[in-house]
This record gives structure tokens, C-alpha cells and sequence, in this order.
């Protein structure tokens, strides 16, 4: 990198704000997807919005692309830095800027984490809704720039309808306000169109979000069916009955052993659990509780067992949350992925990737949002095994297919990132892509904030998406990945 | 056709009546595909068979079409739990002026593959690409639904009576205030007969409630305090309500202000005569009576005010638009807008002159 | 990016010089044990550690993260990281506080991985001259009694001269908010130490003793040097006066105060730790801030080697006296003896134990730590005890490890691992004996319980001292924010890291003075130390005590004040 570029950078955010020693940016490689790797030219880590803006308009002077970065917990490499350019990591913009409790909003810095909202107003009964698993450490930040969800949005919706106004650095360095505090800005949905982009389309430097009021009462039961089927039928037939849930999850046996592995939350050994969270006023929760209680007994469930406190329901949603990364404990490596497919076609897509499971040999766990029919086969497979990790690329993408044949879509909350923008075309027509490339031209000319994500890319001759492994040219030693 | 600016120049009207089909309803799934000239009473009616309906109450349900609510985001009372058009659209299809058809989004209610286009459509009244179809999350119709309409005696009272509920349990699914020569708060619950029963208990034990008389069941507000309706007495209410504006001479204007400080707000806002929107939200309406000039004089105290933003004129003379801006001033986004319309629409051709873009 | 490695020729002669370059660099590990690939494996990536970590908490670097520096161990065993003095430094910067290990959905276990880092940094990196003295010096002093006693002397001397310590390590703090009472107190006693022994050996026989319903008789003599207080502090200030300190030798105290003690301008932007480590005077510096209250009587208190239990015998249980814990704090030692015989135990303190190993063994000194664990499980197993109690966190959490440390020793493997099996946090223990004999007397408190990292993270004992602390009627417990985050002592990472070490002080300081407590609880001596620095620079005065402490009052039925 130009010694003259990084002696500017070091003067906008101090010589302690600048990685480039090689040790440093290594660990900076990758994010939440180890698998895709690069390294970045250096490391920026500004403590303040003003900084952010100034990196930003040096780089668009420069010419230097730049990757937004929270803390690295993205499941589709949409931090993956870009070679030769300035990963902008917002770890240290971690202040919470203004809680406003008589209006229900808390404005936050990106850095903040999704848990500080809630730990921040909880005193005074309230909470930030979008939850997803990673909630104790993913960024508001990152959670603008994916659109995340998690357990809870099926009830409550996700980032996107929480988020109410943000301050934006435009990929050309200008320090934007988009909405804010107070709703109903006149023209197009703008925030609409930031909240989702993967941080493509701007660097988000403060968060106005709404804050919900705790509600009266959280029911939570856990049923254990034996056939998948079985589950699938009883998430059918609660939101057929007219009821949505706080939270409808979905855990197949696989999931269970690791999750029970790591966390111990007592779920039973069985082929599928089906966690149901209903919350609201005391008579509404009671009332539709039993209703779910029938429906589950009428599906067949095996066992129901309703949380008696709040210990007990922690426990069970400790070990859904947890389910992800314990799946370290029964597999050397997984592949996550995050397909959608529409809530009644789940039993259809759920025994085609058992078939696919018994056909490929690699082992797939399934943790769910059954409620919003939001899939996350977990391909277990072992890297130091040859040809296993190509084979769970291809099992990935199979199930993907799968999903789009329903009328879904290829990512429900993780964004499409690195990890998966060579699968969009299966997904949107050339004019759809086409429209939506437009749009980002529109707000980034150059292509310099976070290019490579989201829209597929040709890559490097013979390269093909999905975990890492060495490029022939590196098999052959003619080169190293840095 | 009155909202926005006066055109520029019209050389062809792009009619989406005859786009006016239910294109798919996947109940089973709460979603439904919706063509762009169907109206909001046609849609909801053929939803209601199968129990669900699109959570959308703008004024003019009959004549409302689908695209035209998502181009203008209008909403009404349910979005207080609903929310705007933004909030419900999950896909739509569009025609763009080179001649393409071009969707984004998808059928499944949660998705984030690629940029969400239907939220950007949403309020930029046709003038980035004419809407084709959409896309929407359905809801299941409540059992039961009961509203209490609450007259209090000032705007300090109705503040004090919306903090109380806002910090309160109670869910109601519209939450809706009226200030003209009397401040009303309207409620309205929608669930199991007897839990819209216990929010209606609820309600009335409110501190803030206590000392405004007992409730008066099935009146329509005839000088009681609070009154219960439901049933066609309740629909009656708020399609009073919701008319009541549009019947009324004088300019109107979309605002929005924070909603625990509104009777601060109103203070300042000696110009209004009568102000009608979502409570916790901070969102609404305002109807300003008076001649040309004192209409002009009161959009402009608005807009100087610290406490309302975002004032949008959407009903008045050619006279008052020619004084004062439409959209008011669109801060620091106006430069984002301009390389996104010049990126979608580099010929202006649609919608020209009538803004925001 | 570009250091000459990206593009490689495939010739032969090239590659051999790119190996030869990187051993010039130096690779990061050799074949001697360095860190478990197949542990590193177990690391997802998926971060859920990064807000438990004090460092990353501190400076949102990645490099100094738990999940960042299982990447660069990663980067070692690859050979993409060298053994660079960069390198070093994140591993330096770690407390070794295993709060990550805690936050790990996938159970990676970060205590071998890093201790094997820190064996390989010890053997094979060179330490600039200062950092290695200061380093053996404190290996070579710590983990002996007997010389830390000789090193404690001359700060005995300084206290008992009358020097104002508790300023010194106040002077980022307004001076003069705090009374040095505590202070002058041990100054006191110490001055009449042979009574003061011959009472502390009658109390402990008579808590030893058959009854321990009344209260024993420690606290009645604790009494009498506060009736003293003001004759004797008027006696040396006259003394003081004579011997001509007061005006040449206090200023000239100031001076060197000042230069120890300099506060920096409090920086806005976070801090990160310096690529070079702290220099010789700034160790110094942290050691005298955290210097500890000693006095003879401390520095020369014994605890008797046996003593029976009070009724129905339960087990015998042995107890490691520790070598910080029995010069500095030999209160918390005696509470020890005195509850654990209360509940009904025979209690045997070794009088020839020595160091458990846990300041080498956490420091990646591991030849030195087994050692002293071959040395430790002789004695205790000597002694024929049931149990092993453990009222310092960070030698019970080593002693629990006893059995992976030697598991390469044909010898000692079993008897370590059965050995380990024995040891238990005291906290632990009296939980596990069960119902409580011994009469609790209330104690009306609002106790901040600090969890010390070597036990909730690396014990997992989170529950025992909270219980045990609940068992006090009286007692109301507050919730720390950031409980689980470490304090900074973190064994002697304090000393060799005092400005991170300050940092995470100051930041718990503040949230523990936020719940606005009577009194701090923690259960590690160097935790103690640490929060008493940290809380001095904030001007507060908390008393901080060891659970077993407010126990041991709470069976005596002692007064508040007198805690």
C-alpha cells in the first residue's frame, strides 16, 4: 500500500487507528464465513463519525476500494475484505448515543451490539426486537446492513422495520441523514433501500431504532415429534389457526446433540423439536397457548413441555441460539446456509434435503425459523478429508435449488455477501439484476464501497463460490493467498 | 391526482386500472401477489374469504388502488401495529423507462437477496418506474374488535393519557388521537372476545382515565367521557373518523412530531384547526382552515417548528402550492434522490415536475 | 501485502530461499508442544467470545481477541505468522482470564492453546534485557514465602515509618479524600506484634476448640489498637518529627512519588497495547501503586498445622495457605481454618507446602510448574487429606489442571489426576459439606461479589460463593454490570501489563461504585489488590474482603464495623 496514502489515513484516525502490519490485517481476513479469505492493505479503525467520513472521502479520492466491517460475525463473507483496499472496521464507534425512553427510540453507534440496546433499556421494561442468534456480539451496524432477523421477527419484523433513521457516510464521503427520529420523510423509502444492502451502498454511523415495550407475558413450549413431517404440520396449522407466534423454531436431531453438547438446555433425544414462544397481554397468551398445546398433541407430538420460569426458558433458548456454533462440537467443519422457502411447502423442501443427506453422505443438521420458512441446513463435512469440501459446496448449492423451486429465496437474514452472489442469477432475471445494479451505480459510481458482494462477479479462472480451498494455481506452488 | 406539485407537462396518463387482479393468494402462507389498478376494498373483500386481509386503512379504501398506496406509503389508523406499505410489501414488479420488467424481492415473507426496490418505490409517487404488481404479507382478521373512544377535557389530559398507554401493557392494534374543538383518543383492540374484553378493562383503570366518568357502552360519543363500540357502530366511528378530515374544508398536510410531546407541540401551532393521526407513532394528519394566505402562513410556522417535521402538503389550492413548496425542504437526501432519478428516469419522463424527485 | 512472498516461482532454489527466509524470520513454533491444532479446529469463527474479552472490550482490535489470537496461533502453526515481537504482544496482552472460554458455543479450550503459546514465547523469544529481569525477578521471589517475605520488609518498614502509601497509590485521584486509617492501623499493630501473635494463636485455639458458639476472641483483641489509635498516632508523629523526615524527607518523597506515580492525560481515543512492552520504571511504578498493606504480624503469621473439628467430624480437609494469600492476607487463611472447622472438619495446613505453581504455569513456565506440582501433591498427600481447599482462585483453577499438566509423566499422571480430583475452591467446599452447622449471625450489607476470573471462568464456580454469601442473613448482593469481565489482575499480568491492567481497573472500579455497595467480595488475593489499586483512583474506600471472611464474621457474630 502507498506509504503516502497510509500516512493520511494515520493522520485522520492517529497512528493507533491504522493496521497494516501483515500479523495484524491477517486476523482481519475473514468474518463469521472463514472460509473466504483476503487480507486487507490496512485496517482502519476510527473512533468517531467524523473519522469515518474522512476515511471514506480519502479513499474515494484515491480511488482505494473499502469494505465495512462490525465485528466480523457475518455468516455470508459480507466483510470479506477486497485485496489492496481499506477494511473500515466500526468496532470502536461502540457508544450509545441517546436513549429516549417517553418516545421509544434509542439512537446507537454502529459498534454498539444488538444485546446493548436491550441491556440499556431493559431497565425501564422495554427491548430491541430484532434478535438474531449472534445478538450477544453482531453490531447494529452489521445488522442495518443485512437485515437481520432472528427468532422473534416473525411476530415483530425485522431490522428493517425498527430502524427508524440513520446517519449515512455516501460512498463519496458525504455525511448524509436519512430519516431520523421523527417518521414520514417525503420522497422514496431510502432507509428502505440502505437497511439490506451489506454495507454496499453506504457506512451507517448512527442508528435511530424503536424500542417495544416488554410484554405482559412469554409462554414458551418445547414439543418433540418424530418425524420432521410432524413438526412441519403443527407450524402449518398454528399459523392456519390464525396465530402468530413470537417465535416458531425448529431443530432436527442433529442440531439437538449439538446444541444439548454445548449448552446442556435438557432438550429430549428425539428426531425434531419445535420450540413455540407466544407473548402478549395474560388472557390472549393463555388462550392461544392451549390452542398450540392441541395442535401439537393432534400432530403427534411425543412430548410438550411448557417453560415454567424464566430460568427455564432461558435454558431452551440458549440451546436454540447456541446451535450454530456448537455445531463445532459434532462436526470438524460446517457450511451454513440460509435458504427461504414459503411455510407450507417446509415438509416438501425438508425431505428433499434428507434424500439429499442420504444421497451425498455429509451429514446436515437443520436449525430453523420454521415460522417465516427460513431454512438453516448446517453441512457438516471435514476439510482434511479431500474432496469433502467441494462436495458440501455442492450439496449447499443443491439445497439452495431446492429452495428457489419452492418460490423462496436464497437468503433469509445472513445477505447474499460473498458467499453466494454467483447463485443470484438462479434467483433474478438479468433485467432484475440489471435494475438493481443501476440503483447502486446511482449511490456508488466508482464501485469502491464493499465491491464483490451481492452481484455475481466473474472471478478468478476456476475459482467456484463456497468454502475455502487452495486455487490450483496456489495447489501447483506458483502462488500463496496472502 | 392532487397530491404533489402541479405536472410539468402530461403527454399520456398510465392508467394501472385494468391491472386489477388478485394475482395469487397463498393463504397457507399469509401472503398474496396483488396487480397494481386493484383497489384496497376490492383486495381486502376477496381476502376476507379465507379470513385474512391486507392490514392497510388509508382514507378511500374503495377508490385507493395498490400502487397508488405503496407510490404515496399512505396509511391509516392500523399501522400503528401494522405499519406503512413499506412495512407489508415484500416483492414487487415494475416497469422502468427503458422498457423492462424488472421484480426485486420475492413471495416469502422474509428475504434478503438483493436491494429491497419495493421499499424504495414506496412514496416516490410513480417518478422512479410504474409499479406493476406487489407483493404483500397478509394478516388473519381478529375475532373480535372493540374500540373506546376517549374525549378528555384538554390536550394535556390527552398527552398525559398517551404516555400512560404508550408505557403501558396494552396492545392495541389502532391508537389514534383527534384534536379539533375536543381532544379524543381512540383505541381499538383485536383478538379473542375475552382478551379484547381485559384491554378494555385495562384501559379504563388507567391513571390517567380515572376521574372521566364510567363508560357509556354503544354510544357514539354523545357527551360521555369514554364510550365502547363494536360491530357496525365501531366500523361507523372510524369511518367518521377517517372522512371526517377530507369533508372538511381547508388545506391539509401530512406532519410528524414526537409523540410524547405532542401537547407541547400543539401549543406552539396556534395556526391548526385540526390534527388526527397515530398517537405512538407521531404521524398524521393536519387540516388548516382560513384563506390562501393564512393556510401558507401555517405550513410555514410548521416547518419553522422544532416540533413537527416532514410537512407535506397533500391537499390544497394551486394558489397555495404556488406559495409555498409541496414537499418542503428534503435535507441532504434531495442529492441522493436526484442521482437515483437520473439513474431510473434519466429522461424524466415520469412524473415530471410533480416531485419529490 | 507485499513482503516479497505473494508470487513464488516454482523453481526450486527460490523456494528453498523463501524457507530459508522464513526461518530467518523466524517461524512461530517449533515441535516442542505448540498449541493443539486440533484444538484451534475446534474455532468457528463465530465470535461470541469478542465481548468477553477485557482487551477487545478495551480496544476493538481483532488482533486482541480471543478469536484473533486463536488465528494467529492458527497463523503460526501455518508459518504465516513469525515470532515476531508483534506477535508477542497480543499474547502478552492476554489476561489468561478465560472469559472467552465461558462465551465458546463450541467448546474450544483456550487454556492449553494459550498456555502452550506462552511455553513456545518463554523458550524461544528474546526479551529486551529490563523486561527479563523484571520477569525472573518475579518468578524468583512470588512463588517462595520465604523471600517474598524478604522483599515485603523494607515496604513494612516504609509503612510502619508512617508513609502515606495509600496517597501514593491514590495520586491519580483527588488526594486527601481518604483516610489513611487502615493503614496507620497495621502500622500499629505491628509495633506491638508479639502480643498481637500470642492473641492470634489464643483465638484460633479457641475457635479450634470444642465450642464455637460464642465469639471467638480474634475480633475482642482486633478491638483494642483502635482505643490506641489516637495516642499512638500522636506518639509517632512526634517521633516522626524528631527523627527529621517531616519536611525533607516527605518532599523528597514526592519527588520520587511523582515519578513513579505520574498520571498521564487521559486519552480519548482507546489506547491499544504498544508494539513495545512497558518499560523497567513503569513495572516498578505498578508495583508500588498495587503494593499491598503487610505488617509483621502478617509477614510472620502462622496458622497452626492442625486443627480439629468442631462436633461430629464431616472429612479432613487440607488447606493450601498460598504465598501472596499468607503474608498479605493471613485473615482470609485463619477465616478459612475457622469455618471449615465450624462446619465440622478437621483442617491441616502443611507447614511445608510451598508454591502451587499457578503464577508459572498460567505464565507458560511450565517446567517450573510441574515442579511445584509434583512438590504439592507430595505434601498434601502426605498429609492424608479428604479434600484439598483452595481459598485463592488462580492456584485452585492450576491444581485443578495438576492432572493434563503431568499427564505426560508416567509417575505422577495418575496421582496428579486424582489429586486434582480433591481439590476444591473453599467456597465450594462449604457448599458441598451441606447443611451449615455453625450458627450465621446477620450482617446487614450491600456486598459487591466480584467473580475472580480463575473461578467462575476457569472453575466454573460461579453459584458456591454467591450461596455461601446468601447463607449470611442480612446480606443483599448486588449485580455487577460486567460481571463476567476480568478486573486486570489476572496473576501477575498487572504487573507486567500495568496500563491495560490500570484501564480494566479503573472501568470495574467505576461499575462496581455504580451499585453504590458496603463492602466488595472477591475471592483471589491478586483480585483483591487490583480493585483496592483501581478503587483508590477513584477515591472510594470499599472495604474488600474474601467470602469466607464475611462468613468467618458472620460466625463470629462480629460487628460491621469491625469487619
Amino acid at each position: 500500500m502507498d506509504p503516502a496514502f497510509l500516512n493520511q489515513l494515520q493522520r485522520i484516525v492517529g497512528a493507533g487507528g491504522v493496521l497494516h502490519d501483515p500479523l495484524d490485517v491477517l486476523t482481519y481476513e475473514c468474518d463469521g464465513l472463514p472460509h473466504l479469505r483476503m487480507s486487507p492493505a490496512a485496517v482502519v479503525l476510527p473512533a468517531s463519525a467524523a473519522e469515518v467520513h474522512d476515511v471514506v472521502r480519502l479513499c474515494a479520492r484515491a480511488r482505494v476500494p473499502f469494505v465495512p466491517r462490525g465485528h466480523g460475525t457475518g455468516l455470508s463473507g459480507g466483510a470479506l475484505p477486497v485485496a489492496g483496499g481499506v477494511l473500515i472496521a466500526l468496532s470502536r464507534l461502540n457508544r450509545v448515543l441517546e436513549v429516549d425512553i417517553p418516545n421509544q427510540r434509542v439512537t446507537v453507534e454502529p459498534g454498539v451490539t444488538n444485546l446493548e440496546i436491550t441491556r440499556q433499556v431493559a431497565p425501564f421494561g422495554y427491548y430491541y426486537a430484532p434478535d438474531p442468534s449472534s445478538q450477544q456480539v453482531c453490531s447494529i451496524g452489521g445488522n442495518v446492513a443485512e437485515n437481520s432477523g432472528g427468532a422473534h421477527c416473525l411476530k415483530y419484523g425485522f431490522t428493517t422495520h425498527h430502524v427508524i433513521g440513520v446517519d449515512a457516510v455516501m460512498p463519496d464521503g458525504e455525511l448524509v441523514r436519512i430519516d431520523g427520529a421523527l417518521t414520514d420523510a417525503p420522497g422514496p423509502d431510502l432507509l428502505g433501500l440502505i437497511v439490506g444492502s451489506e454495507g454496499t451502498l453506504a457506512i451507517v454511523t448512527s442508528i435511530t431504532v424503536r424500542i417495544l415495550r416488554r410484554p405482559e407475558t412469554v409462554q414458551t413450549l418445547l414439543a418433540a415429534f418424530d418425524t420432521i413431517d410432524a413438526g412441519g404440520a403443527a407450524v402449518s396449522e398454528i399459523i392456519g389457526a390464525g396465530i402468530i407466534p413470537a417465535a416458531v423454531e425448529m431443530m432436527d436431531a442433529l442440531a439437538i446433540r449439538a446444541a444439548e453438547a454445548a449448552v446442556h438446555p435438557g432438550f429430549p433425544e428425539t428426531d425434531t423439536v419445535l420450540i413455540v414462544e407466544l407473548d402478549g397481554p395474560a388472557a390472549e397468551v393463555e388462550a392461544l397457548f392451549e390452542i398450540v398445546k392441541d395442535i401439537c398433541r393432534r400432530c403427534k407430538a411425543t412430548s410438550i413441555e411448557v417453560a415454567a420460569d424464566e430460568a427455564q426458558r432461558m435454558r431452551i433458548w440458549r440451546g436454540r441460539k447456541a446451535a450454530f456454533a456448537a455445531m463445532g462440537r459434532v462436526s470438524p467443519n460446517y457450511y451454513v446456509q440460509d435458504g427461504v422457502v414459503p411455510r407450507t411447502k417446509l415438509p416438501e423442501v425438508l425431505n428433499r434435503i434428507r434424500d439429499l443427506e442420504r444421497r451425498s453422505g455429509l451429514p446436515i443438521g437443520n436449525v430453523f425459523h420454521a415460522g417465516d420458512g427460513n431454512l438453516h441446513p448446517l453441512i457438516c463435512y471435514d476439510e482434511r478429508i479431500p474432496g469433502q469440501s467441494d462436495k458440501a459446496v455442492e450439496v449447499a448449492a443443491e439445497i439452495l435449488s431446492y429452495c428457489i423451486d419452492a418460490g423462496g429465496s436464497l437468503t433469509g437474514e445472513h445477505g447474499i455477501g460473498a458467499d453466494k452472489n454467483t447463485y443470484m442469477p438462479q434467483m433474478f432475471s438479468a433485467a432484475d439484476l440489471a435494475l438493481m445494479q443501476r440503483v447502486r451505480n446511482a449511490l456508488d459510481p466508482l464501485g469502491l464501497c464493499n465491491p464483490g458482494k451481492i452481484f455475481p462477479t466473474p472471478r478468478l479462472c476456476g475459482e467456484v463460490p463456497g468454502p475455502y480451498r487452495a486455487h490450483p494455481v496456489e495447489k501447483a506452488g506458483l502462488a500463496e493467498r496472502m | 391526482m392532487d397530491w404533489g406539485r402541479a405536472p410539468q407537462r402530461v403527454d399520456a396518463i398510465l392508467s394501472t386500472r385494468r391491472l386489477n387482479r388478485l394475482l395469487a393468494h397463498a393463504h397457507g402462507d399469509l401472503t398474496a401477489t396483488i396487480e397494481a389498478g386493484a383497489t384496497l376494498a376490492e383486495v381486502n373483500a376477496t381476502l376476507a374469504r379465507r379470513g385474512q386481509c391486507l392490514p392497510l386503512d388509508p382514507p378511500f379504501a374503495d377508490r385507493a388502488t395498490i400502487g397508488g398506496i405503496l407510490a404515496t406509503n399512505d396509511s391509516g389508523p392500523l399501522r400503528h401495529r401494522f405499519g406503512t406499505p413499506r412495512d407489508l410489501v415484500i416483492g414487487v414488479q415494475l416497469a422502468t423507462t427503458d422498457g423492462t420488467l424488472a421484480k426485486a424481492g420475492g413471495q416469502v415473507v422474509k428475504n434478503v437477496a438483493g436491494y429491497d426496490l419495493s421499499k424504495l418505490v414506496c412514496g416516490s409517487f410513480g417518478s422512479l418506474a410504474a409499479i406493476v404488481s406487489a407483493t404483500f404479507k397478509l394478516t388473519p382478521l381478529p375475532r373480535a374488535s372493540k374500540t373506546i373512544v376517549v374525549e378528555a377535557p384538554d390536550v394535556e389530559t390527552l398527552g398525559q393519557i398517551v404516555r400512560d398507554v404508550m408505557s403501558s401493557q396494552l396492545e392495541p392494534i389502532a391508537f389514534d388521537i383527534h384534536v379539533s374543538d375536543v381532544a379524543r383518543l381512540l383505541l381499538r383492540f383485536a383478538s379473542l372476545p375475552n382478551v379484547v374484553d381485559a384491554q378494555i378493562e385495562q384501559t379504563l383503570a388507567l391513571a390517567a382515565l380515572k376521574g372521566l366518568g364510567a363508560p357509556k357502552r354503544q354510544g357514539r360519543d354523545g357527551g360521555c367521557a369514554t364510550a365502547v363500540t363494536e360491530d357496525d357502530a365501531e366500523r361507523a366511528v372510524w369511518e367518521e373518523r377517517s372522512r371526517r378530515m377530507w369533508d372538511s374544508p381547508g388545506a391539509i398536510v401530512r406532519a410528524s412530531w414526537m409523540p410524547a410531546d405532542l401537547p407541547a407541540a400543539l401549543k406552539g401551532a396556534t395556526r391548526v384547526t385540526e390534527l388526527a393521526g397515530r398517537a405512538a407513532v407521531g404521524a398524521g394528519l393536519i387540516r388548516i382552515d382560513g384563506d390562501v394566505r393564512t393556510q401558507a402562513a401555517a405550513v410555514e410556522q410548521l416547518r419553522h417548528s422544532t416540533s413537527f417535521r416532514h410537512v407535506v402538503i397533500v391537499r390544497g389550492s394551486d394558489e397555495l402550492k404556488s406559495i409555498v413548496d409541496v414537499w418542503g425542504p428534503l435535507g441532504d437526501r434531495e442529492r441522493l434522490f436526484a442521482s437515483l432519478k437520473h439513474a431510473l428516469d434519466p429522461n424524466g419522463i415520469l412524473n415530471a415536475g410533480r416531485g419529490p424527485l | 501485502m507485499t513482503d516479497g512472498r505473494a508470487p513464488r516461482s516454482a523453481d526450486l532454489s527460490a523456494v528453498a530461499q523463501s524457507a530459508k527466509a522464513d526461518d530467518a524470520k523466524g517461524r512461530a513454533f517449533d515441535a516442542n508442544h505448540p498449541p493443539d491444532p486440533a484444538l484451534i479446529d475446534k474455532c468457528v469463527h463465530c465470535g461470541f467470545c469478542l465481548p468477553s474479552c477485557p482487551t477487545y472490550a478495551l480496544w476493538g482490535e481483532e488482533m486482541d481477541s480471543p478469536r484473533g489470537r486463536i488465528y494467529l496461533m492458527k497463523g503460526g502453526l501455518d508459518g504465516r505468522a513469525p515470532m515476531s515481537a508483534a506477535f508477542v504482544r497480543h499474547f502478552d496482552a492476554c489476561l489468561g482470564c478465560m472469559a472467552c472460554v465461558t462465551a465458546c458455543p463450541s467448546g474450544v479450550q483456550y487454556s492449553p492453546l494459550i498456555e502452550a503459546t506462552r511455553g513456545q514465547i518463554e523458550r524461544r523469544y528474546d526479551r529486551s534485557l529490563a523486561d527479563r529481569v523484571f520477569r525472573r525477578a518475579i518468578f524468583a521471589i512470588f512463588p517462595y514465602p520465604a523471600r517474598m517475605r524478604l522483599a515485603l520488609a523494607p515496604l513494612v518498614a516504609l509503612q510502619a515509618a508512617g508513609l502515606p502509601f495509600d496517597k501514593l497509590r491514590a495520586s491519580r485521584a483527588r488526594r486527601g479524600m481518604q483516610g489513611p486509617r487502615d493503614d496507620r492501623r497495621a502500622a500499629l499493630s505491628c509495633l506491638r506484634s508479639p502480643a498481637k501473635r500470642a492473641s492470634y494463636g489464643e483465638a484460633r485455639r479457641s475457635a479450634g476448640g470444642a465450642e464455637a458458639a460464642g465469639p471467638p476472641s480474634a475480633d475482642r483483641s482486633a478491638k483494642e489498637p483502635v482505643k490506641k489509635y489516637d495516642v499512638e498516632r500522636r506518639t509517632r508523629r512526634t517521633r516522626r518529627k524528631t527523627l527529621g523526615i517531616s519536611l525533607c524527607g516527605f518532599r523528597g518523597f514526592c519527588v520520587v512519588r511523582d515519578f513513579f506515580t505520574r498520571s498521564k492525560a487521559v486519552a480519548l481515543r482507546p489506547k491499544a497495547i504498544g508494539l513495545r512492552p512497558p518499560g523497567f520504571f513503569r513495572h516498578v511504578r505498578a508495583m508500588m501503586r498495587l503494593a499491598p498493606r503487610v505488617t509483621w504480624k502478617s509477614l510472620t503469621a502462622r496458622v497452626p498445622e492442625r486443627t480439629p473439628a468442631v462436633g461430629v467430624k464431616r472429612m479432613t480437609v487440607g488447606v493450601l495457605t498460598g504465598c501472596v494469600q499468607r503474608l498479605v492476607f493471613p485473615n482470609v487463611n485463619t477465616a478459612t481454618i475457622n469455618v471449615l472447622s465450624a462446619e465440622g472438619c478437621d483442617v491441616v495446613a502443611p507447614r511445608d507446602q510451598g508454591c502451587c505453581g499457578a503464577l508459572s504455569l498460567h505464565a507458560g513456565r511450565l517446567e517450573d510448574a510441574r515442579c511445584f506440582a509434583r512438590s504439592t501433591i507430595a505434601t498434601f498427600d502426605r498429609a492424608g487429606v479428604d479434600r484439598v481447599a483452595v481459598n485463592a482462585a488462580g492456584c485452585g483453577s492450576s491444581m485443578k489442571e495438576y492432572g493434563q499438566l503431568l499427564a505426560d509423566d508416567p509417575q505422577w499422571a495418575e496421582r496428579a489426576r486424582a489429586f486434582s480430583a480433591r481439590v476444591r475452591d473453599v467456597t465450594e467446599l462449604v457448599i458441598e459439606l451441606g447443611e451449615p452447622r455453625a450458627t450465621r449471625h446477620p450482617l446487614h450489607l450491600r456486598v459487591a461479589y466480584q467473580d475472580a476470573c480463575h473461578l467462575a471462568h476457569a472453575q466454573g464456580i460461579r453459584q458456591p460463593p454467591r450461596d455461601l454469601l446468601r447463607s449470611i442473613p442480612g446480606i443483599e448482593l448486588l449485580n455487577l454490570p460486567e460481571a463476567d469481565m476480568c478486573c486486570g489482575s489476572a496473576g501477575i499480568y498487572n504487573l507486567v501489563e500495568p496500563d491495560t491492567a490500570e484501564q480494566l481497573g479503573d472501568r470495574k472500579a467505576r461499575l462496581i461504585d455504580s451499585t453504590k455497595p458496603d463492602i466488595v467480595s472477591t475471592a483471589n488475593p491478586g483480585c483483591t489488590l487490583q480493585l483496592r489499586a483501581a478503587a483508590s483512583r477513584l477515591a472510594r474506600h470499599w472495604p474488600i474482603r474474601h467470602p469466607i471472611e464475611l462468613l468467618d464474621a458472620s460466625l463470629r457474630g462480629v460487628e460491621i464495623s469491625d469487619i
